[in-house]
Protein backbone atom coordinates (compact mmCIF):
# COMPACT_ATOMS: atom_id res chain seq x y z
CA UNK A 1 0.00 0.00 0.00
CA UNK A 2 1.02 3.04 -0.84
CA UNK A 3 0.65 7.06 1.23
CA UNK A 4 1.28 9.97 -0.43
CA UNK A 5 2.07 12.82 1.36
CA UNK A 6 3.28 16.67 0.17
CA UNK A 7 4.81 17.16 3.50
CA UNK A 8 6.37 20.54 2.84
CA UNK A 9 6.95 22.70 -0.72
CA UNK A 10 8.09 20.96 -3.62
CA UNK A 11 8.86 17.85 -1.61
CA UNK A 12 6.52 14.04 -2.51
CA UNK A 13 6.85 11.54 0.45
CA UNK A 14 5.39 8.09 -0.89
CA UNK A 15 5.21 5.61 1.75
CA UNK A 16 5.00 2.13 0.94
CA UNK A 17 4.04 -0.27 3.57
CA UNK A 18 3.90 -4.15 3.13
CA UNK A 19 5.38 -5.86 0.20
CA UNK A 20 6.86 -3.06 -2.88
CA UNK A 21 6.42 -5.10 -5.92
CA UNK A 22 4.67 -5.15 -9.51
CA UNK A 23 1.66 -5.08 -7.56
CA UNK A 24 1.90 -1.69 -6.46
CA UNK A 25 2.76 -0.65 -9.75
CA UNK A 26 -0.34 1.22 -10.73
CA UNK A 27 -0.74 2.85 -7.65
CA UNK A 28 2.86 4.03 -7.57
CA UNK A 29 2.54 5.29 -11.41
CA UNK A 30 -0.61 7.25 -10.27
CA UNK A 31 1.21 9.35 -7.34
CA UNK A 32 4.14 10.17 -9.74
CA UNK A 33 2.30 10.96 -12.98
CA UNK A 34 1.24 14.38 -11.83
CA UNK A 35 3.68 17.87 -11.69
CA UNK A 36 7.20 16.30 -10.88
CA UNK A 37 8.11 18.04 -7.26
CA UNK A 38 11.69 18.91 -6.46
CA UNK A 39 12.50 16.19 -4.41
CA UNK A 40 10.21 12.98 -4.19
CA UNK A 41 11.26 10.95 -0.76
CA UNK A 42 10.81 7.18 -0.77
CA UNK A 43 9.87 5.96 2.55
CA UNK A 44 10.54 1.99 2.64
CA UNK A 45 10.72 1.98 6.49
CA UNK A 46 7.51 0.35 6.79
CA UNK A 47 7.94 -2.20 3.60
CA UNK A 48 9.19 -5.92 4.24
CA UNK A 49 9.81 -6.82 0.82
CA UNK A 50 10.68 -5.93 -2.12
CA UNK A 51 11.72 -7.45 -5.69
CA UNK A 52 13.65 -6.12 -8.86
CA UNK A 53 10.56 -3.94 -10.38
CA UNK A 54 10.46 -2.20 -7.55
CA UNK A 55 13.80 -1.44 -8.25
CA UNK A 56 13.07 -0.77 -11.80
CA UNK A 57 10.23 1.40 -10.73
CA UNK A 58 12.99 3.18 -8.87
CA UNK A 59 14.94 3.96 -11.81
CA UNK A 60 12.66 4.67 -13.57
CA UNK A 61 11.47 7.81 -11.56
CA UNK A 62 15.63 8.68 -11.09
CA UNK A 63 15.43 9.27 -14.98
CA UNK A 64 12.42 11.25 -14.29
CA UNK A 65 14.40 13.74 -12.30
CA UNK A 66 16.78 14.04 -14.66
CA UNK A 67 19.05 10.85 -13.26
CA UNK A 68 20.27 13.48 -10.15
CA UNK A 69 20.48 11.80 -7.16
CA UNK A 70 20.17 14.31 -4.55
CA UNK A 71 16.45 14.49 -5.93
CA UNK A 72 15.08 10.93 -4.98
CA UNK A 73 15.80 10.36 -1.16
CA UNK A 74 14.64 6.50 -0.30
CA UNK A 75 14.38 5.67 3.29
CA UNK A 76 15.78 2.43 3.58
CA UNK A 77 14.65 0.91 6.76
CA UNK A 78 16.55 -2.25 7.87
CA UNK A 79 15.62 -5.98 7.09
CA UNK A 80 15.43 -7.54 3.55
CA UNK A 81 14.92 -3.65 1.63
CA UNK A 82 17.81 -2.00 2.73
CA UNK A 83 19.91 -5.38 2.14
CA UNK A 84 18.82 -5.32 -1.40
CA UNK A 85 19.09 -1.69 -2.07
CA UNK A 86 22.89 -2.26 -0.67
CA UNK A 87 23.19 -5.12 -3.10
CA UNK A 88 22.19 -3.36 -5.82
CA UNK A 89 24.51 -0.60 -5.36
CA UNK A 90 21.62 1.74 -5.10
CA UNK A 91 23.76 4.26 -2.38
CA UNK A 92 25.34 5.42 -6.02
CA UNK A 93 22.14 6.78 -7.78
CA UNK A 94 19.98 7.61 -5.05
CA UNK A 95 20.07 9.45 -1.51
CA UNK A 96 19.65 6.20 0.59
CA UNK A 97 19.71 6.73 4.58
CA UNK B 1 99.28 -61.26 49.46
CA UNK B 2 98.62 -58.74 47.05
CA UNK B 3 102.27 -57.06 45.68
CA UNK B 4 102.38 -53.10 44.74
CA UNK B 5 102.63 -53.96 40.90
CA UNK B 6 99.13 -55.22 41.24
CA UNK B 7 97.96 -52.44 43.15
CA UNK B 8 99.13 -49.86 40.48
CA UNK B 9 97.85 -51.51 38.13
CA UNK B 10 94.34 -51.82 39.76
CA UNK B 11 94.06 -47.87 40.28
CA UNK B 12 95.38 -47.18 36.89
CA UNK B 13 92.95 -49.34 34.94
CA UNK B 14 90.18 -48.27 37.29
CA UNK B 15 90.79 -44.60 36.57
CA UNK B 16 91.55 -45.34 32.43
CA UNK B 17 87.44 -47.12 32.51
CA UNK B 18 86.49 -43.83 34.38
CA UNK B 19 87.86 -41.78 31.78
CA UNK B 20 86.50 -43.62 28.75
CA UNK B 21 83.31 -44.07 30.55
CA UNK B 22 83.11 -40.12 30.62
CA UNK B 23 83.77 -40.03 26.77
CA UNK B 24 81.48 -42.64 26.17
CA UNK B 25 79.17 -40.64 28.17
CA UNK B 26 79.78 -37.60 26.37
CA UNK B 27 79.90 -39.53 23.04
CA UNK B 28 76.21 -40.77 24.05
CA UNK B 29 74.45 -36.97 25.10
CA UNK B 30 75.87 -35.65 21.71
CA UNK B 31 74.90 -37.81 19.25
CA UNK B 32 71.24 -37.91 21.33
CA UNK B 33 70.89 -33.80 21.24
CA UNK B 34 72.51 -33.84 17.34
CA UNK B 35 69.19 -36.06 16.74
CA UNK B 36 66.61 -34.29 18.70
CA UNK B 37 67.58 -30.98 17.21
CA UNK B 38 67.65 -32.21 13.73
CA UNK B 39 63.85 -33.38 14.71
CA UNK B 40 63.26 -29.90 15.69
CA UNK B 41 64.39 -28.44 12.74
CA UNK B 42 62.94 -31.05 10.76
CA UNK B 43 59.60 -30.79 12.53
CA UNK B 44 59.28 -26.91 11.59
CA UNK B 45 60.13 -27.30 8.29
CA UNK B 46 56.96 -29.31 7.86
CA UNK B 47 55.01 -27.04 9.57
CA UNK B 48 56.48 -24.00 7.65
CA UNK B 49 55.36 -26.09 4.29
CA UNK B 50 52.05 -26.94 5.65
CA UNK B 51 51.43 -23.02 6.01
CA UNK B 52 52.55 -22.65 2.13
CA UNK B 53 50.50 -24.87 0.94
CA UNK B 54 47.72 -23.30 2.96
CA UNK B 55 48.54 -19.72 1.56
CA UNK B 56 48.70 -21.02 -1.91
CA UNK B 57 44.58 -22.09 -1.57
CA UNK B 58 44.24 -19.10 0.36
CA UNK B 59 45.56 -16.81 -2.47
CA UNK B 60 43.41 -18.83 -4.93
CA UNK B 61 40.70 -18.59 -3.29
CA UNK B 62 40.82 -14.92 -1.54
CA UNK B 63 43.78 -13.10 -4.11
CA UNK B 64 46.33 -10.92 -3.33
CA UNK B 65 47.55 -8.03 -4.88
CA UNK B 66 48.63 -9.64 -8.02
CA UNK B 67 44.94 -10.52 -8.76
CA UNK B 68 41.31 -11.95 -7.75
CA UNK B 69 40.93 -14.70 -6.60
CA UNK B 70 38.22 -17.52 -6.49
CA UNK B 71 35.83 -15.50 -3.89
CA UNK B 72 36.40 -12.01 -5.37
CA UNK B 73 35.66 -12.94 -8.43
CA UNK B 74 32.00 -14.97 -7.47
CA UNK B 75 31.20 -11.80 -5.49
CA UNK B 76 31.74 -9.65 -8.78
CA UNK B 77 29.64 -12.08 -10.58
CA UNK B 78 27.04 -11.98 -7.68
CA UNK B 79 27.43 -8.06 -8.62
CA UNK B 80 27.24 -7.99 -12.20
CA UNK B 81 23.63 -10.70 -11.62
CA UNK B 82 22.17 -8.26 -9.80
CA UNK B 83 22.66 -5.15 -11.76
CA UNK B 84 21.53 -7.10 -15.22
CA UNK B 85 18.79 -7.93 -13.29
CA UNK B 86 18.18 -4.43 -12.33
CA UNK B 87 18.40 -3.33 -15.74
CA UNK B 88 15.86 -6.21 -17.40
CA UNK B 89 13.51 -5.27 -14.69
CA UNK B 90 13.71 -0.78 -15.54
CA UNK B 91 13.64 -1.79 -18.95
CA UNK B 92 10.58 -4.32 -18.55
CA UNK B 93 9.18 -1.20 -16.49
CA UNK B 94 9.21 1.28 -19.16
CA UNK B 95 7.38 -1.63 -21.54
CA UNK B 96 5.24 -1.82 -19.01
CA UNK B 97 4.67 1.91 -19.23
CA UNK B 98 4.61 1.99 -22.94
CA UNK B 99 2.10 -1.02 -22.79
CA UNK B 100 -0.72 1.17 -20.37
CA UNK B 101 0.12 4.13 -23.26
CA UNK B 102 -1.07 2.19 -25.81
CA UNK B 103 -4.37 0.71 -23.67
CA UNK B 104 -4.91 4.00 -23.51
CA UNK B 105 -4.46 5.55 -27.06
CA UNK B 106 -6.29 2.38 -27.87
CA UNK B 107 -9.78 4.28 -25.44
CA UNK B 108 -9.37 6.47 -27.60
CA UNK B 109 -9.68 4.90 -30.95
CA UNK B 110 -13.03 3.16 -29.26
CA UNK B 111 -14.23 6.64 -28.38
CA UNK B 112 -13.69 7.92 -31.51
CA UNK B 113 -15.75 4.62 -33.07
CA UNK B 114 -18.51 5.38 -30.64
CA UNK B 115 -18.88 8.99 -32.19
CA UNK B 116 -18.56 7.63 -35.70
CA UNK B 117 -21.42 5.05 -34.57
CA UNK B 118 -23.63 8.02 -33.80
CA UNK B 119 -23.00 9.60 -36.68
CA UNK B 120 -24.13 7.24 -38.97
CA UNK B 121 -27.13 6.37 -37.03
CA UNK B 122 -27.84 10.35 -37.58
CA UNK B 123 -27.40 10.05 -40.91
CA UNK B 124 -29.17 7.33 -41.58
CA UNK B 125 -31.86 9.13 -39.42
CA UNK B 126 -31.92 11.76 -41.46
CA UNK B 127 -31.98 9.41 -44.83
CA UNK B 128 -35.41 7.80 -43.46
CA UNK B 129 -36.53 11.12 -43.30
CA UNK B 130 -35.38 12.31 -46.87
CA UNK B 131 -36.84 8.97 -47.91
CA UNK B 132 -40.40 9.45 -46.63
CA UNK B 133 -39.99 13.16 -47.76
CA UNK B 134 -39.46 11.82 -51.26
CA UNK B 135 -42.40 9.52 -50.81
CA UNK B 136 -44.86 12.38 -50.26
CA UNK B 137 -43.74 14.35 -53.31
CA UNK B 138 -44.60 11.60 -55.67
CA UNK B 139 -43.03 11.05 -59.02
CA UNK B 140 -40.80 14.31 -58.47
CA UNK B 141 -39.37 12.66 -55.57
CA UNK B 142 -38.32 9.90 -57.06
CA UNK B 143 -34.17 10.87 -57.41
CA UNK B 144 -34.24 12.20 -54.46
CA UNK B 145 -35.34 9.20 -53.21
CA UNK B 146 -32.38 6.83 -54.55
CA UNK B 147 -30.00 9.49 -53.13
CA UNK B 148 -31.49 8.63 -49.89
CA UNK B 149 -31.29 5.60 -49.99
CA UNK B 150 -27.56 5.85 -51.39
CA UNK B 151 -26.62 7.66 -48.33
CA UNK B 152 -28.09 5.45 -45.80
CA UNK B 153 -26.46 2.36 -47.59
CA UNK B 154 -23.02 4.61 -46.87
CA UNK B 155 -24.56 5.00 -42.98
CA UNK B 156 -24.95 1.30 -43.07
CA UNK B 157 -21.18 0.69 -44.09
CA UNK B 158 -19.61 3.40 -41.63
CA UNK B 159 -21.68 1.10 -38.74
CA UNK B 160 -20.29 -1.70 -40.58
CA UNK B 161 -16.71 -0.37 -40.40
CA UNK B 162 -16.83 0.53 -37.00
CA UNK B 163 -18.14 -2.77 -35.44
CA UNK B 164 -14.86 -4.46 -37.53
CA UNK B 165 -12.72 -2.00 -36.01
CA UNK B 166 -14.73 -2.80 -32.11
CA UNK B 167 -13.54 -6.69 -33.03
CA UNK B 168 -9.81 -5.42 -33.85
CA UNK B 169 -9.61 -3.42 -30.58
CA UNK B 170 -11.04 -6.04 -28.41
CA UNK B 171 -7.87 -8.48 -29.89
CA UNK B 172 -5.58 -5.68 -29.42
CA UNK B 173 -6.79 -5.61 -25.94
CA UNK B 174 -6.49 -8.70 -25.24
CA UNK B 175 -2.90 -8.79 -26.75
CA UNK B 176 -1.89 -5.71 -24.71
CA UNK B 177 -2.87 -7.63 -21.38
CA UNK B 178 -0.72 -10.58 -22.54
CA UNK B 179 2.22 -8.32 -23.34
CA UNK B 180 1.73 -6.68 -20.04
CA UNK B 181 1.66 -10.12 -17.68
CA UNK B 182 4.51 -10.98 -19.79
CA UNK B 183 6.30 -8.09 -19.18
CA UNK B 184 5.26 -8.18 -15.42
CA UNK B 185 7.19 -10.99 -15.04
CA UNK B 186 9.94 -9.96 -16.68
CA UNK B 187 10.80 -7.35 -14.30
CA UNK B 188 9.39 -9.45 -11.02
CA UNK B 189 12.27 -11.03 -10.06
CA UNK B 190 13.41 -12.36 -6.05
CA UNK B 191 16.18 -10.68 -4.76
CA UNK B 192 16.25 -12.97 -1.75
CA UNK B 193 18.44 -15.75 -3.84
CA UNK B 194 21.25 -13.50 -4.88
CA UNK B 195 21.42 -11.70 -1.53
CA UNK B 196 21.95 -14.76 0.12
CA UNK B 197 24.52 -16.49 -2.64
CA UNK B 198 26.38 -13.01 -1.81
CA UNK B 199 25.94 -13.20 2.05
CA UNK B 200 27.55 -16.73 1.66
CA UNK B 201 30.48 -15.33 -0.32
CA UNK B 202 31.47 -12.64 2.21
CA UNK B 203 31.02 -15.21 4.98
CA UNK B 204 33.57 -17.66 2.93
CA UNK B 205 35.85 -14.85 3.00
CA UNK B 206 35.40 -14.04 6.42
CA UNK B 207 35.97 -17.53 7.45
CA UNK B 208 39.36 -17.63 5.37
CA UNK B 209 40.51 -14.38 6.65
CA UNK B 210 40.32 -15.78 10.16
CA UNK B 211 41.61 -19.19 9.25
CA UNK B 212 44.72 -17.75 8.09
CA UNK B 213 45.16 -15.29 10.87
CA UNK B 214 45.10 -18.30 13.31
CA UNK B 215 47.21 -20.50 11.58
CA UNK B 216 49.37 -17.46 11.40
CA UNK B 217 49.64 -17.26 15.04
CA UNK B 218 49.49 -21.23 16.28
CA UNK B 219 53.18 -21.31 13.37
CA UNK B 220 54.72 -18.17 15.48
CA UNK B 221 53.62 -19.98 18.53
CA UNK B 222 55.26 -23.33 17.49
CA UNK B 223 58.13 -21.28 16.39
CA UNK B 224 58.96 -19.73 19.55
CA UNK B 225 58.14 -22.90 21.16
CA UNK B 226 61.35 -25.17 18.71
CA UNK B 227 63.31 -21.88 19.68
CA UNK B 228 63.16 -22.49 23.29
CA UNK B 229 63.47 -26.11 23.07
CA UNK B 230 66.74 -25.71 20.96
CA UNK B 231 68.17 -23.56 22.76
CA UNK B 232 67.97 -25.56 26.05
CA UNK B 233 69.23 -28.01 23.92
CA UNK B 234 72.35 -26.03 24.00
CA UNK B 235 73.00 -27.42 27.39
CA UNK B 236 75.32 -30.49 25.72
CA UNK B 237 77.67 -27.92 25.15
CA UNK B 238 77.98 -27.40 28.97
CA UNK B 239 77.94 -31.18 30.26
CA UNK B 240 80.29 -31.91 27.21
CA UNK B 241 82.86 -29.36 28.59
CA UNK B 242 82.08 -30.25 32.74
CA UNK B 243 83.06 -33.97 31.48
CA UNK B 244 85.77 -32.59 29.60
CA UNK B 245 87.46 -30.97 32.53
CA UNK B 246 86.48 -34.10 34.54
CA UNK B 247 88.50 -36.28 32.72
CA UNK B 248 91.61 -34.14 32.31
CA UNK B 249 91.56 -33.91 36.44
CA UNK B 250 91.36 -37.86 36.26
CA UNK B 251 94.00 -38.27 33.90
CA UNK B 252 96.20 -36.14 35.75
CA UNK B 253 95.45 -38.37 38.81
CA UNK B 254 96.37 -41.63 36.84
CA UNK B 255 99.60 -39.88 35.87
CA UNK B 256 100.45 -38.94 39.15
CA UNK B 257 99.72 -42.26 40.81
CA UNK B 258 101.64 -44.31 37.97
CA UNK B 259 104.72 -41.76 38.56
CA UNK B 260 104.25 -42.50 42.39
CA UNK B 261 104.24 -46.12 41.87
CA UNK B 262 107.18 -46.52 39.89
CA UNK B 263 109.18 -44.03 41.84
CA UNK B 264 108.07 -45.98 45.39
CA UNK B 265 109.59 -48.88 43.62
CA UNK B 266 106.94 -51.84 45.61
CA UNK B 267 107.93 -50.13 49.19
CA UNK B 268 104.27 -49.73 49.47
CA UNK B 269 102.78 -50.00 53.22
CA UNK B 270 101.46 -53.30 54.24
CA UNK B 271 97.87 -54.15 55.13
CA UNK B 272 96.31 -52.94 52.16
CA UNK B 273 95.24 -56.24 50.90
CA UNK B 274 91.36 -55.72 51.88
CA UNK B 275 91.32 -52.42 49.80
CA UNK B 276 93.07 -53.83 46.86
CA UNK B 277 90.40 -56.77 47.22
CA UNK B 278 87.56 -54.40 47.37
CA UNK B 279 88.88 -52.77 44.32
CA UNK B 280 89.22 -55.92 42.34
CA UNK B 281 85.45 -56.86 43.41
CA UNK B 282 84.43 -53.09 42.71
CA UNK B 283 85.90 -53.68 39.15
CA UNK B 284 84.44 -56.80 37.39
CA UNK B 285 81.08 -56.39 39.58
CA UNK B 286 80.37 -52.51 37.92
CA UNK B 287 77.76 -53.15 35.03
CA UNK B 288 77.66 -50.38 33.02
CA UNK B 289 75.63 -49.51 29.74
CA UNK B 290 77.68 -51.16 26.79
CA UNK B 291 76.09 -49.05 24.25
CA UNK B 292 78.09 -46.73 22.85
CA UNK B 293 76.06 -45.14 20.32
CA UNK B 294 73.03 -43.84 19.75
CA UNK B 295 72.01 -45.50 17.04
CA UNK B 296 72.97 -48.76 18.03
CA UNK B 297 69.95 -49.72 19.50
CA UNK B 298 66.14 -50.35 19.14
CA UNK B 299 64.15 -48.30 21.10
CA UNK B 300 60.92 -49.54 22.71
CA UNK B 301 58.99 -46.48 23.15
CA UNK B 302 55.41 -47.98 24.27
Amino acid sequence: MIDVHREMEGVMTLRISGKFNFSCYKEFQDAVSGPVPTRYVIDLSRADYIDSSALGMLLLLREKVGEDASRVVIRSGSGQPSEVLRLANFQRLFTVN
Amino acid sequence: MKTAETLSALVGQTLGGVIDDLSRAQQLVREGVQGLTGSFHAFRQQLQAQNDELREVSKLLQGNEGGQGFIVHMNAIVGRFVEDLVHVSASSMKLVQRVEEMGSDIEQVVHNVDRIESLANETRFIALNARIEAHRAGDSGRTFRVVADEVKALADDATGFSAHIRELVARTHGRLDEARAAVSQLASHDMNGALDAQQQVLRALEALSATNGRVSASLSQVDHHIAQTVRALQFEDMVSQILDSAKRRLEAVRTLWLEWAARSQGQLPTGLDEVTSALEAALTSTSVVKQTSMNAGSVELF
